[in-house]
């Protein structure tokens, strides 16, 4: 049989939940980590557990957006950030996860699903460089 | 020292070049990496890749690039190309939009590069704006021509009996330590002043042998025409799987200038066990040998590269030399029987002949060029085309006679003729020797004028009638090098030039001479 994937598990663990009434949810659970035991899956029940938040963001339409910035952002740039990443998936809801990297020396990145908003002065250094190098 | 003024000017570039700097924003497509080792990374994200396109890992310096083998449901798998040490799990990856190209251009000439078209032989930066993808489909049908242009070795018994064309593609096939690469060498020495650049891969070579090649090559003044691509066997096997398609795109700059190119694969079987390598560890099911399902694909397509386009398209063409390596002369084997199936023919090298004595080792009985005379001058056709039969009836001939002392006066005349054959067939390295010269050696023996010679003397010779050829015959062999064709009169100086170099040799018994004319006119 071919191994299933923290994916699969994760699918059928919600199939399961959905179908069983509120009484036997803890049930469910009971019985599913028997299987992930039996089958010598707990060792990647976090993945499983990635996989399943996954589904539900999914299911409600909601995005993660990861915001890293050289200083403190304002509420209103936050807004203005949660807007366009609303905008450009057609999310429900956004989920900013915020970071300080002074690294960036100026300016943000915006990481959601698999795009990537630059737009940090660090980059732009970087940029210039290659530009003064190459002719 | 930059007086005021120029540094003016440079400072003035700067700003226009920094004015003319946009500070935007990017929006980019990325993914993550989710595992990396032993050459390969997986990489989850990234939905836009394409197949080969070349992706960049990480950020700032430690940036690595890696070529898309697989595309899978919500990840990719990819061959990193280089260093990646700095590369963690978790890192940004970018598709570049681009497909894996290499710079080409006469730049490339005289210097050893990597499969990329970096140079490592410390002469410097490669000036070079033009790239060629490292994949490329092959001309089709519709732009080619048959193969008719002799592509000359240098080698009397690879001239003679398995004659190889430009366009041609013919495999060096041989256990190790039979002269494979001598041969491939040998040829890339002979292409000089015959208007042919030269191509030659090394992958996963020895670098000191390669360094020991480029040393010969460049005493011999071949290197001012040839590029040698590289993939140590350091290297990392994706280096090893790119560095062949490399080196047909380099040369495939030249095709597209009309020009011809000789391209040399050394050698195909370490391709292939280095393409085994990377399949297996992306989970690619193995088959015969643990090879994966595609590897003759990945032979053919290389060697389809290889072709002689006609005159609209202009008229070049790429000969390729792929040499495979077999274990125990076992030629059954899957890589050989692929790539000999593939080829044009194959120049077999043994072990015992090379044992023997007998350099280059080329059997006769089971080397064959499939384009065969049609890539022969007139008259080397003329003067060797029996050559390769001759010569592999001796073989056999050879082995029976063992057994009796007793044969008849035919066959001994033919084991005595087959004697001298193979004798001729003898060369040293880095000694190729010019077209017009063979048509001498091979004429003088098919003719009878070297049965009287001992078999110990016919090298000296051999020697000799080049010598004289040189300096008493020099219009001949011009005549020869022109015409291309045999008129009696051309065949009546020859005779001539030959017998009166015989009546210098004082081992001859001159009786013999006159005898031999009169069988002459007889026949």
């Amino acid at each position: 049989m071919k191994k299933l994937s923290p994916q699969h598990y994760a699918r059928a663990l919600k199939v399961a939940l959905e179908e069983a009434g509120e009484a036997e949810r803890e049930h469910t659970l009971d019985r599913f980590l028997n299987i992930l035991s039996e089958d010598m899956m707990l060792p990647r029940a976090d993945e499983i557990i990635v996989a399943l938040e996954r589904l539900y963001d999914i299911e409600e339409g909601k995005v993660h957006a990861h915001v890293a910035s050289a200083t403190v952002l304002s509420e209103e740039e936050k807004q203005m950030i949660s807007v366009y990443v609303k905008e450009k998936t057609d999310a429900r809801m956004v989920v900013l996860e915020e970071q300080e990297d002074a690294s960036l020396i100026g300016g943000a990145t915006v990481r959601y699903e698999n795009r990537l908003i630059d737009g940090s002065i660090k980059r732009t250094l970087e940029k210039l460089s290659t530009a003064l190098k190459t002719r | 020292m930059p007086t005021t003024e120029t540094k003016d000017i440079i400072v003035n570039e700067l700003k226009q070049r920094i004015a003319g700097f946009s500070r935007d924003i990017s929006d980019t497509s990325v993914g993550t990496v989710i595992a990396i080792g032993d050459g390969i990374v997986t990489v989850s994200g990234l939905p836009e890749a394409r197949m080969s396109e070349m992706i960049s890992l990480g950020e700032g310096k430690d940036v690595a690039y890696g070529v898309v083998m697989n595309l899978e449901e919500g990840q990719i798998g990819a061959i990193i190309l280089g260093e990646y040490q700095n590369i963690t799990e978790g890192d940004v990856v970018k598709a570049t939009g681009r497909i894996l190209e290499v710079p080409v251009g006469e730049a490339m000439i005289g210097r050893v590069v990597s499969p990329l078209g970096t140079p490592l032989d410390g002469k410097g930066a490669i000036p070079s704006d033009i790239f060629y993808p490292v994949e490329k489909v092959a001309p089709g049908v519709i732009t080619r021509k048959s193969v008719s242009v002799p592509m000359q070795t240098g080698i009397k018994a690879i001239d003679a009996m398995v004659p190889v064309g430009r366009g041609q593609r013919e495999l060096i096939i041989g256990d190790r330590q039979t002269g494979k690469t001598a041969i491939a060498i040998d040829t890339i020495i002979n292409q000089k002043g015959k208007h042919m650049k030269c191509v030659y891969v090394a992958i996963g070579q020895k670098e000191s042998k390669v360094a020991g090649i480029v040393a010969k090559l460049e005493e011999h003044g071949a290197m001012e025409y040839t590029t040698v691509v590289l993939a140590g066997a350091s290297d990392p096997a994706s280096l090893s799987y790119i560095a062949p398609y490399a080196g047909t795109a380099i040369a495939e700059y030249f095709l597209d200038k009309g020009e011809d190119v000789l391209v040399i694969y050394d050698d195909l079987s370490k391709h292939a066990v280095a393409y085994r390598e990377i399949s297996l560890l992306l989970r690619r099911p193995p088959g015969r040998e643990a090879y994966p399902g595609d590897v003759f694909y990945l032979h053919s397509r290389l060697l389809e590269r290889a072709c002689r386009l006609n005159e609209e398209c202009g008229g070049g063409s790429i000969t390729a030399l792929p040499i495979i390596e077999t274990q125990s002369g076992d030629v059954s084997a899957y890589i050989p029987t692929n790539v000999i199936s593939i080829t044009d023919g194959q120049i077999y090298l043994e072990t015992d002949l090379f044992h023997q004595g007998v350099r280059p080792a080329v059997n006769a009985g089971l080397s064959v060029s499939r384009v065969g005379s049609a890539a022969q001058t007139k008259i080397m056709k003329k003067v060797a085309g029996k050559m390769r039969i001759e010569a592999a009836q001796y073989r056999e001939l050879a082995a029976f006679a063992q057994f009796g002392s007793d044969v008849d006066d035919e066959t001994a005349k033919r084991l005595e003729r087959g004697k001298r054959i193979s004798e001729v067939f003898k060369q040293s390295q880095y000694s190729p020797i010019a077209d017009e010269k063979q048509v001498f050696i091979f004429y003088a023996l098919l003719n009878g004028f070297v049965d009287d010679v001992p078999v110990e003397k016919v090298h000296s010779f051999e020697e000799g009638l080049y010598a004289y050829a040189d300096t008493s015959g020099a219009d001949t062999l011009a005549e020869l090098h022109k015409k291309g064709t045999f008129d009696g009169e051309l065949e009546e100086k020859l005779k001539a030039l030959i017998g009166d170099y015989r009546a210098t040799l004082d081992y001859l018994e001159t009786s013999s001479e006159s005898k031999k004319g009169k069988k002459e006119e007889k026949t």
